[in-house]
């Protein structure tokens, strides 16, 4: 077997066990780290790929940002004090994830199961850069108003009237 | 690159209003405050002015075929601006005097310019972006009354619901752009993968994301669960606006997709679409019987309507030759008549509802009792408004209904026939509650002595509620010109 292949193998494996990991547990702490760890290996997957800017892009913002704030909410709303959480829909909740699982995998399986998958992408964030301002520079103006309506929304929301 | 800015103009006009509402409402005190609305106002009607002279031009397109501007998406963008004019305008009592009046009309334009941008959008992301613009400043508006827990919980659902779609709406892309190597709609038409005899699975998979997506967005059976309580519990004005212009946009999005991304796959999406279509009226009327809050009920009937609405795209897609075609021009053409009409009927409806709950903030069915006596102008025009969406003659709904309908049967397919069929059951059936209302307002006893006296109006909401009267007689007496304005929507496939 290639080394990619095995290194594909191993952070496959990561990522499907601390995303289970992060929905089986019942601490919403453990929870958070438990998407952390799914989120790294998420994105070392599209690292070897050689997506690097989405990879380091996931890494800054989603591990960085986004999973240190739940630590934030957790904490200021005290819930990290009595931090489990649980509402008995288990087997709802399997049954769905189950058929998505399938769904998709059968229909990935089927479109791509022979297909040979190259590893080296070319992908350069310099190219990413130059389409993001020029091609795509409306949908980038459109998400900077819907930033600004999201900074709005939050003071608004958060505020104690 | 060029930019072609004055094709951008609305959106252009409408985002330097958002900036200037934030600006100015920093600056200003107590009921001075009112003057972002009118900004708002202003802005609308100036965009809409810039538009009207597109009718006549060309249709152009700029940023590489991203975004283009045809006289579909003029007339789409006409009303959407006319909508949001006009839920600015019956906003403005309910909101004087508001904590956070100048950033609901703020967050409110951010979700008008997602509107304008959907029907010119000609890429996958393009259309995620503008649609989460529609979506995202609404959750925030639907939780504006934070003391009150059902406006709590309307956001809350609102958004749960949302981001799900989101969720979904993302996936989807991610395996259409796995089975064809683009996000361009034109691209995606022309790959292989789409045109294949046996297409890749997960093209369908992608479809049936996408389709569950924006059935959030306009609130289709089975993806309507938030909608009732997220009308009843957000500010009215925002109901309004969700159960139009937002809905709208789901429907323009959807009819893009499918229309210009998938027209290969057409006997695939028809049929899926028309079984949603069949359940969404049949669900929402149903429900709708049984509604004893006033806003509940519209919330029903709106979903009705979004069954109705989705007739013309699935019968799009059970017609063989998609392309050209002028049945399927026919079928586009009755959609922009039935969103057009649909919008003044409904936005009446509202407008009423924002008058009475200014005494009756519960606006209960049992409220308007003897609203025939205590209010008979408002109440003429609210009988009006549903009859009109039952479909009776002579006001407007009709014209709407009757151009659904023999679009359908026109086009000349079995499943055309099956929904033409389905949507005159459930317009029947739909009379029962709206004509049930009429009864409550001319006929019901009020229920306490003190409760006999006058129901005042404000004077704006009276106003507009007589502009949107006006509207519905008209077109239901004179349907020529407003058949004329949806004719000109024609959707360009290649600019």
């Amino acid at each position: 077997m290639a080394l990619p292949t095995i290194a594909f193998w191993i952070l496959a494996a990561f990522t499907a066990v601390s995303t289970l990991f992060t929905v089986l547990t019942r601490n919403v702490v453990h929870s958070a780290l438990g998407l952390a760890a799914s989120l790294i290996g998420a994105a070392a997957l599209f690292i070897l790929f050689g997506a690097q800017f989405v990879g380091l892009a996931q890494i800054l913002i989603y591990v960085g940002a986004v999973v240190i704030l739940f630590m934030f909410g957790i904490m200021l709303t005290g819930t990290a004090v009595r931090p489990v959480v649980d509402n008995d829909q288990r087997p709802a909740a399997a049954l769905v994830a189950l058929a998505v699982f399938l769904v998709l995998a059968a229909g990935i399986v089927s479109s791509f199961g022979t297909k040979k998958v190259r590893f080296q992408v070319a992908f350069p964030t310099v190219q990413l850069g130059h389409q993001l301002f020029t091609t795509w520079v409306l949908p980038f103006e459109a998400v900077s108003i819907l930033l600004l309506a999201a900074l709005v929304g939050a003071i608004v929301l958060a505020r104690r009237d | 690159m060029r930019i072609d800015y004055a094709a951008l103009a609305p959106e252009l006009v409408i985002t330097g209003a958002a900036c200037l509402v934030l600006l100015v409402d920093l600056a200003v005190r107590g009921r001075t405050r009112v003057i972002s609305g009118y900004i708002a106002l202003v802005g609308s009607l100036l965009a809409i002015v810039l538009l009207i002279p597109k009718m006549f031009d060309a249709p152009t397109s700029t940023l590489n075929g991203l975004f283009v501007l045809d006289h579909f998406a003029v007339v789409m963008k006409i009303i959407f601006l006319a909508v949001a004019a006009y839920v600015i305008w019956i906003a403005i009592p309910p909101m004087r005097g508001h904590r956070y009046e100048g950033e609901f009309v703020f967050l409110l334009l951010c979700s008008v310019l997602g509107t304008l941008l959907m029907p010119s959008s000609r890429d996958l992301l393009m259309l995620f972006v503008s649609l989460e613009l529609v979506s995202a400043p609404a959750f925030v508006i639907a939780g504006l009354r934070k003391v009150n827990p059902l406006s709590n919980e309307a956001a809350l659902k609102f958004f749960i619901f949302g981001v799900l779609s989101a969720g979904i709406f993302v996936y989807g892309i991610s395996l259409i752009y796995g089975a064809t190597g683009t996000t361009s709609l034109a691209a995606i038409a022309a790959s292989p993968a789409a045109r294949a005899a046996h297409p890749p699975a997960i093209l369908f998979t992608g479809i049936v994301f996408i389709v569950a997506a924006f059935g959030f967005k306009v609130s289709a059976v089975p993806f309507h669960f938030w909608a009732p309580d997220t009308y009843e519990g957000a500010p009215t004005p925002l109901a309004a606006f969700l159960s139009v212009a937002s809905k709208a946009a789901g429907f323009v999005g959807l009819l893009l997709i499918l229309y210009i991304g998938f027209p290969a796959l057409a006997k695939f999406w028809g049929p899926f679409l028309g079984v949603i279509a069949i359940l969404t009226m049949t669900v929402g009327n149903v429900v709708a019987l049984r509604q004893r809050q006033f806003v509940r009920l519209l919330a029903y009937s709106s979903i009705a309507h979004a069954g109705y609405m989705l007739i013309p795209i699935a019968v799009i897609g059970s017609k063989a030759g998609v392309g050209s075609g002028s049945s399927n021009a026919t079928l586009i053409r009755s959609l922009v008549i039935y969103l057009a009409i649909y919008s003044i009927m409904q936005l009446g409806a509202f407008a009423v509802a924002i008058g009475v709950s200014k005494q009756y903030p519960t606006l209960l069915v049992r409220d308007l009792s003897g609203l025939g006596r205590r209010a008979p102008l408002p109440a003429l025009a609210l009988a009006a408004f549903l009859i009109a969406l039952g479909g009776i003659p002579p006001f407007g709904g009709w014209f709407a209904k009757f151009a659904l309908f023999t679009a359908a049967i026109d086009a000349g397919t079995s499943l055309g026939l099956v929904l033409a069929i389905a949507m005159v059951v459930n317009s029947v059936i739909s009379l029962f509650y709206y004509l049930g209302v009429v009864r409550v307002m001319y006929l019901g006893e009020t229920p306490e002595a003190q409760d006999e006296g006058a129901v005042s109006f404000p004077r704006t909401i009276a106003a507009a509620t007589a502009l949107a009267f006006i509207g519905v007689v008209f077109v239901g007496i004179y349907p020529e010109p407003f058949a004329r304005f949806a004719d000109a929507a024609r959707l360009v496939l290649h600019v």
